[in-house]
């Protein structure tokens, strides 16, 4: 049920981008919603969790997206396990702990995107694709921080309330 | 035996690497035919980027009717006076239409494509910012096949790469994939224009040892690369890099379509 829900989740994600972001796109380009919820799934649940969605949102953005199956895979799940590992020594309640996890966690995701589709040959120009892509796709993804962050915090709670209900 | 189940876990990490990794290999040049499977879950999900999409336009006109509410009225003043001058303007080209007609007439005209377009709505685009594509609600079952030009009253999109029985999946010209032959409208320079990735730009090459071009040269599509009809608008040289000693001459081309953007698209058959 649990895994049911993580793909349904990242689909609805996918989907979005794939259509109601591209109305708000901002010089070409789209949030990157899936990024957003792998980066804030590790800072609340920690490195597996992070990880696991990771994989599960990047295998399913580039089954979408059609090329080079598996690459946002390996870039979401290593910035799921990062950003799950570094939360416990970073995440208080301050308020800026989110945005600045998504807008560093986004550029880093991209960043290694970039190199390893470059490494199956895509040849994309790195400097100026860290420009054009890379550092507004960061700024575009913290617009969406706080909704997410909440809706995760919310499900997190409703969750937690159900299974103290089931144990009682 | 022992060895291996108390290692488990690490080769399982293992042979997981390998299959991602071969996963990318293999699927990296993009594939031009759909699996039955990618088939079927394109056209499953058709309707919800359909109703999606519907929703967000509806909200889209409606934000911005709101939006535009103080200038309604002096819009309409405005509004008015323009329908009075094209009123007389249509009269003007209905004559010219007419005359038209009887010199194409005269010269034995053939219209170039006695197929009529196949009209398409976009549907969905590409979820990743590193990939150029888009994803049309008109598919096999409305007589599409890989290949066919996508374009808009303002200039070429790109050509249909994959088809589902009711969506197609357009390469656009953005992408690093697409290449198609072109002309410089001015000098009539043969060229070939690419896609870079890098969304709305183009990189242009010349198919020639000379060639004259400027910046503001309007570039479009020639016939014999086979892809496009002749004539088609692509865009505008924006700026033009001769390279060491003029040598490697590049130019970056804006489309005149913006493919970000554009919702409506003919197919031509």
């Amino acid at each position: 049920m649990k895994r049911l829900a993580i793909v349904a989740v990242m689909i609805a994600a996918v989907i979005l981008q794939s259509t109601i972001c591209s109305f708000v796109c901002w010089k070409g380009l789209k949030p990157d919603l899936v990024t957003v919820i792998v980066i804030l799934t590790g800072l609340i649940h920690g490195l597996v969790p992070g990880c696991v969605m990771g994989i599960a949102g990047g295998f399913i953005l580039d089954y979408f997206t059609g090329r080079l199956l598996g690459a946002g895979a390996l870039s979401k799940m290593a910035i799921g396990a990062l950003s799950g590992w570094i939360a416990p020594k970073i995440f208080g309640d301050h308020l800026l702990v989110p945005p600045t996890s998504v807008l560093v966690g986004t550029w880093l995701e991209q960043t290694i995107y970039l190199l390893l589709v470059n490494a199956f040959g895509r040849g994309l120009p790195v400097i100026r694709s860290l420009w054009t892509i890379v550092l507004p796709v960061g700024l575009l993804n913290v617009i969406f921080v706080f909704p997410i962050y909440y809706t995760l915090l919310a499900l997190e709670r409703i969750r937690s309330q159900g299974g103290t209900r089931e144990d009682g | 035996m022992r060895w291996i189940t108390a290692r488990w876990p690490v080769l399982a990490t293992i042979i997981a690497a390998f299959v991602v990794i071969g996963l990318i290999y293999v699927t990296a040049e993009g594939r031009p035919e759909l699996t039955f499977l990618e088939g079927k879950v394109r056209d499953g999900l058709a309707p919800i980027y359909g109703a999606v999409s519907d929703v967000t336009g509806f909200f889209k006109h409606w934000a911005g009717v709101i939006r535009n509410y103080s200038h309604l009225q002096q819009k309409n003043a405005e509004l008015l006076e323009e329908i009075d001058r094209m009123k007389r303007k249509l009269a003007a080209l209905e004559h010219l239409e007419e005359e038209n007609a009887r010199l194409r007439e005269d010269l034995g005209f053939y219209q170039a494509s006695s197929v009529p377009p196949v009209t398409a709505e976009i549907i969905a685009r590409s979820p990743s910012n590193w990939f150029d594509k888009i994803v049309i609600n008109r598919g096999t079952a409305h007589g599409l096949e890989p290949g066919d030009a996508v374009v808009t009253p303002a200039g070429v999109v790109g050509r249909i790469y994959t088809a589902s029985e009711r969506t197609a999946e357009v390469m656009l010209i953005a992408d690093d994939r697409s290449a198609f032959g072109a002309a410089v409208l001015r000098s009539g320079a043969p060229v070939l224009v690419e896609g870079t990735g890098q969304g709305s730009s183009l990189r242009l090459k010349p198919l020639i040892k000379e060639v004259d071009i400027e910046i503001g040269d309007e570039i479009v599509t020639s016939s014999m690369s086979g892809i496009f009809p002749d004539g088609l608008p692509v865009g505008k040289v924006v700026d033009i890099d001769r390279g060491e000693y003029g040598l490697l001459l590049t130019a970056q081309v804006s489309p005149h379509v913006d493919l970000a953007r554009v919702q409506r698209v003919f197919i031509l058959k």
